[in-house]
């Protein structure tokens, strides 16, 4: 069975060489006979003497007859040109029917090829669906361990620096803030982690009517920023701001990133202002967070919102996770995110529609 | 923080990770509260049906959903039904949050727990929560 199908193709080929030459074979008869009588009929038609040569003059005009002529001997030679032109038509035919053949078979085989091929990428698209999915669950499982740990580490530092006796110990009140502000820090960034990981897995974030004012105040009030409200203040503009739909989470993390980047990169005395108001266009809330700082080194500009991407002087120990966190946050809300330096320091915007399309149909209510 | 009021008062603190329990019964008791703690939930519904606390902080997500079948044993229980339970919970205010509150509630129509605080926890926000739990018993709106 297995040589049967491993001459298969071999046999194929030999049948359709073959045809070949029956092609040729039958165009010769079809020349000598057919083409060659037709031709002494026409030379008959145009020169009537030519049938008086013919041995059976009575009969000619007939096909039949200039068919038995062309056999005479003396017709042989123009008979042999008649029939190798027909020949040659004949397998010039058969050629390129067999060139065609060929070439079709190449296509199936291809076809063959692809299809194989397809069905081995969907699987490979499956498989690597799944690890991805699987990728983000360990992500968002470690990411969970990792939050109550750290949280433990923290609240603990917190509670020892609450107790007198230990808060009044300068060294010990100094490393348990050390120990505090790290377990933040790095609570941050799992916080992070986990928004990213949920957001590839639903696409996009349920959305809900928000006070802009509320978030700016939770945001700059949140536990996660290492210097705690002491220079990080509100603007006066975000009162005038309409409600907007957006989820509550994100936007509070992407401006408690936005804010904790500004101090992590200009030390402690920086000065943070973070507010919003609506755009020119009246169809956006554009969000603010200025710095009075040394400013963003121009070539630093583009890599800020790209993961793990942060220029390695300018980093200060950051993940790389916090601006590309922002940016996938605000897009995730149609929103656009940017940088720009001031004359004195530095100020990162984003917006969010007011657009009723975007938002307040997909709104769900929290619970 | 802590007043006259708080000092008495008794709360039963659930969660299977020791550590984290540990720093909740810290905050606590530092706040003035007395405190017990459970890890499991035979162990936590038999405290509660024991000491009769004034409030439960409750972990959601135990393993094996510990937590949800003690919510539903404890909603249950004639004898404890009325204590309040302030869910801890790793869990967002959104769709997670939603699905927890379906597969809690809807099977058997019990009642919502009383609060939910969102972990990373912190003390002051904790306490915040935790002493209006307290002054708002069941029955009464809030």
């Amino acid at each position: 069975m297995i040589a049967a199908n491993a001459a298969a193709p071999f046999l194929k080929f030999h049948r359709r060489w073959r045809r070949l030459g029956w092609h040729a074979v039958t165009g010769f008869l079809f020349g000598y006979v057919v083409l060659h009588s037709l031709s002494m009929l026409i030379f008959q038609w145009l020169d009537p003497r030519m049938a008086e040569a013919m041995p059976n003059h009575r009969a000619a005009g007939s096909l039949l007859a200039a068919a038995v002529h062309s056999f005479q001997p003396d017709m042989l030679p123009m008979g042999l040109v008649f029939g190798l032109v027909g020949a040659a038509i004949a397998t010039f035919y058969g050629y390129h029917r067999l060139a065609v053949s060929f070439q079709r078979d190449r296509l199936a085989q291809e076809l063959a090829r692809n299809e194989k091929l397809r069905g081995e990428l969907a699987v490979q698209n499956e498989e690597l669906a799944a690890l991805e999915l699987a990728n983000r669950r360990t992500t968002q499982f470690m990411a969970h361990d990792f939050k109550t740990a750290l949280n433990c580490v923290g609240g603990f530092a917190g509670q020892l620096l609450a107790k007198p006796g230990l808060r009044d110990d300068r060294e010990v009140a100094e490393a348990l803030t050390c120990i505090r502000r790290q377990a933040h820090r790095m609570t941050g960034a799992v916080l992070d982690l986990l928004q990213l990981a949920r957001m590839g897995e639903k696409g996009k974030p349920s959305v809900q009517r928000l006070s802009v004012t509320e978030v700016l105040h939770e945001a700059v009030g949140d536990f996660s920023l290492p210097a705690h409200a002491a220079r990080i203040g509100l603007g006066d503009r975000h009162r005038r701001c309409p409600p907007l739909c957006a989820n509550r989470d994100l936007l509070r993390r992407v401006l408690c990133n936005l804010v904790s980047n500004a101090i992590k990169h200009n030390g402690p005395n920086t000065r943070v202002c973070v507010d919003a108001e609506v755009s020119e266009s009246g169809r956006e809330v554009l969000f603010s967070c200025r710095d009075d700082g040394a400013g963003i080194p121009p070539e630093v500009l583009p890599l800020l919102f790209r993961k793990f991407a942060p220029a390695k002087e300018f980093s200060h120990g950051s993940s790389g996770l916090g601006l590309a966190f922002c940016k996938a946050a605000v897009e995730a809300h149609w929103g656009r995110i940017w940088c720009e330096n001031l004359p004195q320091g530095s100020q990162f915007c984003f917006t969010i529609p007011l657009d009723k399309e975007h938002s307040h149909d997909q709104c769900i209510y929290d619970i | 923080m802590t007043n006259v009021s708080t000092t008495s008062k008794h709360i039963l603190v659930v969660d299977d990770e020791p550590d984290f329990a540990a720093l909740l019964r810290s905050i606590l008791s530092d706040a003035g509260y007395t405190v017990s703690t459970a890890y499991d939930c035979e162990d936590a519904l038999s405290q509660a049906r024991t000491r009769r606390p004034d409030l439960i902080t409750l972990d959601i997500q135990m393993p094996r959903r510990s937590g949800i079948h003690f919510y539903h044993k404890l909603k249950k229980d004639d004898r404890v039904r009325n204590v309040p339970v302030v869910v801890v919970t790793g869990l967002t205010r959104d769709r997670e949050m939603e699905n927890l509150i379906h597969s809690l509630l809807e099977p058997d129509k019990l009642p919502h727990p009383q609060a939910y605080v969102e972990k990373p926890v912190e003390a002051e926000r904790f306490l915040q929560v935790v002493e209006e739990t307290l002054a708002c018993p069941i029955g009464q709106d809030r």
